[in-house]
């Protein structure tokens, strides 16, 4: 308890950490936003007034500080020159749209990667090792923006798939299962990119946790004893080496925000990938900062998901605090 | 005996590479912003050694703006000059020379992987381009280490609050979206600089970011080093917390540190493609394999002008080879540690 | 012991302890209180140069801190530490290096004692690199003067230290230690990774320097037995305390803290097997 405690206080405090930096990199970044803004024709100078007294920029940097996170955690995360709307549901919208990629992708990575990993790890050597390893090793190697722009070169050859976006042209007007289909297909090139290089990193560890605990001497024992090959797999081989899996799934939950970003640019799926650049491009000071610390909160909260989970599944971590009491 | 001689093969094939980047301007045999407007999107000319009149020294035809494209002009042969005259370049900027590796007689020209869309040689520009990529890669690698070295010796040596607040922190960075982190850097520093300004900042931003697992690494490895009888002995002989860094606990974590950064120098060349690719690095017209791929984004220039492509082939041969002597390194290591 | 009663070295205390105490801190949990673990506490005991001093004791009992705190590689908490009527106990700093050339220590197992990666020039002349000014022939012939000293041949001082039986780097660790011309030698478990008739070689060896360098030794041991061979006097320690001292022949034959008689009827018990075997 005393553990689950501990971590979940040191993701505030790391969420903390970070929102703090954020917000000095609003204060540092030269030139005011708000000269900038009053560039914009678009803008007329109350709003900007009303914004500035909003934001408080007359006042010390403590009581600014203490503002911006009040705003924050009521979810408003300052405003967006470029679009001349509130950044909170810009961000969201496209959040949505990179989550539904993400965790498509994510749910199928792990479900071929565990098997695959499984299968090597447990047939070393034979044909399904000898094939697969190399292939996850290069796919391991090659850089994602290779991985992407390869994919799409090669996709785009045959129109029967679409080379960007999310939806087709007249997209409203489909039923409600063509939407569905039609989004399908759009995702298959992000998707196929993303999958391709979450099979591998997944494969590799995988299959390196399980070829460690083959190796050890209780396994050699039960082996010994006679136990059947599935049943040492699943019921013997898999809860020890899942552990590693399972900080790596905590990762995968870490990067569902923040590690598409490449694969939605080069296939103009619109996630907050394209967004955070555009935003970066146009200098859009607190889009930027929105999209950082969203997918900040993501990777932290993912890394708690992963260590609970391993708290919960792993008895040792509970009896070496029992320990230590 | 296979092992010696692939691992030769791999530190060859390295050595010749960073060879021949390095002596772009020999090797390429036109500079990196020479424009061809005449010659846009020109297929790569296709080096030939016999024609109908039989064999000949290697040569090349010229290429013809045609209605759609190009055509072929085979009439007149252009031979491959070797060691010629070219245009000049400064070699390593302190002397200058124009003897190329290759050159062709005008008006038709050497084009080893075609033209890009302003007309200037894809080869040349792959070659100029890997400097700056494999320069920032190694650079920033450099930063990497030195940093995780500093902050990891630190903390393991001196231990306590130190240790943990350094720990902590190094936590925050592990725990950054940090490609999100390095846009966002990027973002809040003027989008424009000079070249050497852009070439600095890209190096210090992302070799900046790294630091915090190989620092864990070395940590631990100083934590256990400082424990050891023989410091111990040593501190007994009236040794300085200097002296024992310097002579025992430094040299143990050496091994790390060098296959840590046959790890990183992939993944910071990598990292550099992709943001000047997405137009936040190095921008035009200095080349970087990066932004070479940048105009790949268009549809028709993907479908169209695969030459294009050169760059992420260059990416992904030295993304593989790195991690290749990264993973000699480890087993090398390992196989050492063990006595 | 072939010391010559008439010299005036002889019956003079070199080494005195008072109250000597040291606690080190455990760690319960992130966020409870530390508990101290008293390793060693009012420890107080003299010796005379030329002499040898056994501290003897189970697992724990403190011997070990003892010896790190005279040859200060630990701080004392409290308590006086006199060599030579020089109070070190409370030295620091640059203070320190000086008096560290008098009493050094050797530890139990010389493959963790000495660097791994060194050659045995480079181990055994480390304390001369720190202390002295020499050029690289002087430490050398500095060197080569000390392996002949333990019986080893200085042809084999550019060999790594690894390559060395236990034996051997035991040998080593000791012309290390005596490179400094220590006064005060403490040996801290230094027999125990060896084979019998191995650390027979090492006590004679240690006998003889003694008589040539009129060097003081402390012998920490938890074998009755080996200690009885060499040491002058014997030190009991059983949790942090001494529970017992006097003259060897004395503590051995008449022990009277039932943890002394632990330890003598285990020495014992192993010595009249190796007789009866002997005898066989």
């Amino acid at each position: 308890m005393m553990y689950v405690l501990q971590r979940f206080l040191r993701s505030v405090l790391l969420l903390w950490g970070l929102s703090f930096l954020c917000f000095l990199f609003t204060e540092m970044a030269p030139g005011s936003f708000f000269d900038e803004m009053r560039l914009n024709p678009q803008i007329s100078p109350e709003t900007i007034a009303s914004l500035r007294t909003r934001y408080g920029l007359d006042r010390p940097l403590g009581v600014r500080y203490a503002r911006w996170t009040i705003a924050a955690i009521h979810g408003d995360l300052g405003y967006s020159i470029a679009y001349n709307t509130p950044v909170t549901p810009l961000l969201w919208t496209r959040a949505k749209n990179t989550l539904l990629l993400t965790v498509t992708a994510t749910f199928l990575t792990w479900l071929l990667g565990v098997p695959l990993g499984l299968l090597t790890g447990s047939a070393r050597g034979k044909f399904a090792d000898k094939l697969a390893t190399p292939t996850s090793s290069f796919l391991l190697a090659v850089p994602e923006i290779v991985l992407a722009v390869g994919i799409l070169a090669l996709v785009v050859r045959w129109r029967f798939v679409p080379a960007g976006g999310m939806m087709s042209l007249g997209f409203e007007d489909l039923s409600p299962w063509q939407k569905i289909r039609d989004i399908a297909v759009h995702m298959l090139v992000p998707g196929l990119i993303l999958v391709l290089g979450g099979v591998a990193v997944v494969e590799r560890h995988v299959r390196a946790s399980v070829l460690e605990v083959l190796n050890m001497p209780y396994i050699q024992a039960a082996r010994g004893l006679g136990i059947g090959r599935v049943r040492l797999l699943f019921l013997h081989v898999l809860p020890v080496a899942a552990n590693p899996a399972i900080s790596l799934f905590g990762f995968s939950i870490a990067a569902l925000l923040g590690g598409s970003l490449v694969v939605e640019v080069v296939t103009a799926w619109p996630g907050l990938g394209p967004l955070i650049l555009e935003a970066t491009l146009s200098r859009d000071l607190y889009l930027v900062i929105g999209a950082v610390l969203l997918s900040a909160v993501f990777m932290i909260a993912g890394n708690l998901i992963a260590d609970l989970i391993l708290v919960a599944s792993d008895p040792r971590i509970r009896a070496g605090e029992s320990n230590a009491a | 005996m296979r092992r010696k001689l692939c691992l030769g093969f791999l530190v060859g094939a390295m050595a010749a590479l960073h060879c021949a980047i390095l002596a772009a301007a020999f090797i390429a045999p036109y500079d990196a912003g020479a424009q061809d407007r005449d010659l846009p999107y020109a297929p790569p000319t296709r080096v030939h050694f016999r024609d109908s009149s039989g064999w000949h020294a290697p040569f090349v035809y010229r290429w013809i703006p045609d209605r759609d494209g190009y055509r072929l002009d085979t009439t007149t042969r252009y031979p491959i000059h070797f060691l010629a005259r070219g245009e000049s370049h400064s070699v390593l900027g302190i002397f200058r020379s124009n003897l190329r590796l290759f050159q062709v007689d005008e008006p038709a020209r050497l084009l080893f992987l075609g033209t890009d869309s302003f007309g200037r040689d894809e080869f040349s520009r792959l070659l100029y381009g890997g400097q700056i990529s494999l320069a920032t890669g190694l650079l920033a690698t450099l930063i990497t280490v030195a940093t995780a070295t500093l902050i990891g010796t630190i903390a393991g040596y001196f231990g306590n609050w130190i240790d943990e607040s350094l720990m902590a922190v190094g936590e925050l960075f592990l725990c950054l979206p940090w490609f999100y982190f390095l846009i966002g850097a990027r973002a809040f520093l003027p989008l424009h600089l000079s070249v050497a300004g852009t070439f600095l900042l890209l190096i210090v931003v992302i070799g900046i970011i790294g630091w915090a697992r190989p620092a864990r690494l070395i940590r631990g490895i100083v934590l256990s080093a400082r424990n050891r009888n023989y410091v111990l002995a040593a501190r007994g002989f009236g040794a300085s917390s200097f002296y024992l860094l310097r002579r025992h606990i430094l040299p143990e974590t050496s091994a790390i540190l060098l296959t840590q950064a046959a790890l990183l120098i992939p993944q910071y060349v990598a990292a550099e493609a992709t943001l000047s690719f997405l137009g936040l690095g190095v921008s035009e017209p200095v080349p970087s394999w990066g932004n070479m791929l940048s105009p790949l984004q268009q549809y028709t220039v993907l479908v169209s002008y695969s030459w294009l492509l050169a760059p992420a082939v260059a990416l992904v041969i030295t993304s593989v080879m790195y991690w290749l002597l990264a993973d000699v390194l480890h087993h090398w290591v390992q196989s050492h540690s063990i006595n | 012991m072939p010391i010559d009663m008439n010299s005036p070295m002889a019956n003079r205390v070199l080494l005195r302890v008072r109250a000597l105490s040291k606690n080190y801190w455990t760690r319960r949990g992130r966020f409870k209180r530390r508990a101290p673990l008293a390793a060693a506490s009012n420890v107080t005991f003299e010796i005379e140069s030329g002499k040898t001093l056994a501290i003897v004791g189970s697992s724990g009992s403190g011997k070990s801190t003892v010896a790190r705190c005279v040859a200060r590689l630990e701080k004392p908490d409290s308590g006086e530490i006199w060599i030579d009527d020089r109070e070190i106990a409370r030295t620091k700093g640059k203070d320190l290096i000086p008096l560290r050339r008098q009493v050094q220590l050797v530890f139990q197992d010389p493959s963790t004692s000495m660097n791994a990666r060194f050659s045995v020039a480079k181990a055994i002349e480390e304390p001369l690199l720190l202390q002295e000014h020499d050029s690289r022939e002087e430490r050398r012939t500095r060197v080569a003067e000390l392996m002949r000293e333990v019986a080893l041949r200085p042809e084999w001082m550019e060999r790594r230290v690894t390559e060395f039986s236990g034996g051997q780097r035991q040998r080593i660790a000791i012309a290390r230690a005596l490179a400094l011309r220590p006064k005060l030698l403490i040996l801290d478990e230094a027999f125990s990774g060896l084979d019998l008739s191995t650390q027979a070689q090492i006590a004679n060896l240690l006998l003889e320097l003694q008589a040539s360098h009129s060097l003081t030794y402390i012998l920490i041991s938890h074998d009755l037995t080996l200690v009885s061979r060499m040491a002058d006097t014997i030190a009991v320690m059983s949790e942090g305390q001494i529970v017992e001292e006097g003259r060897a022949e004395e503590v051995v034959t008449n022990p009277v803290h039932p943890k002394t008689r632990l330890l003598v009827a285990a020495a014992l018990g192993f010595g009249r097997e190796n007789a009866a075997q002997q005898s066989s």
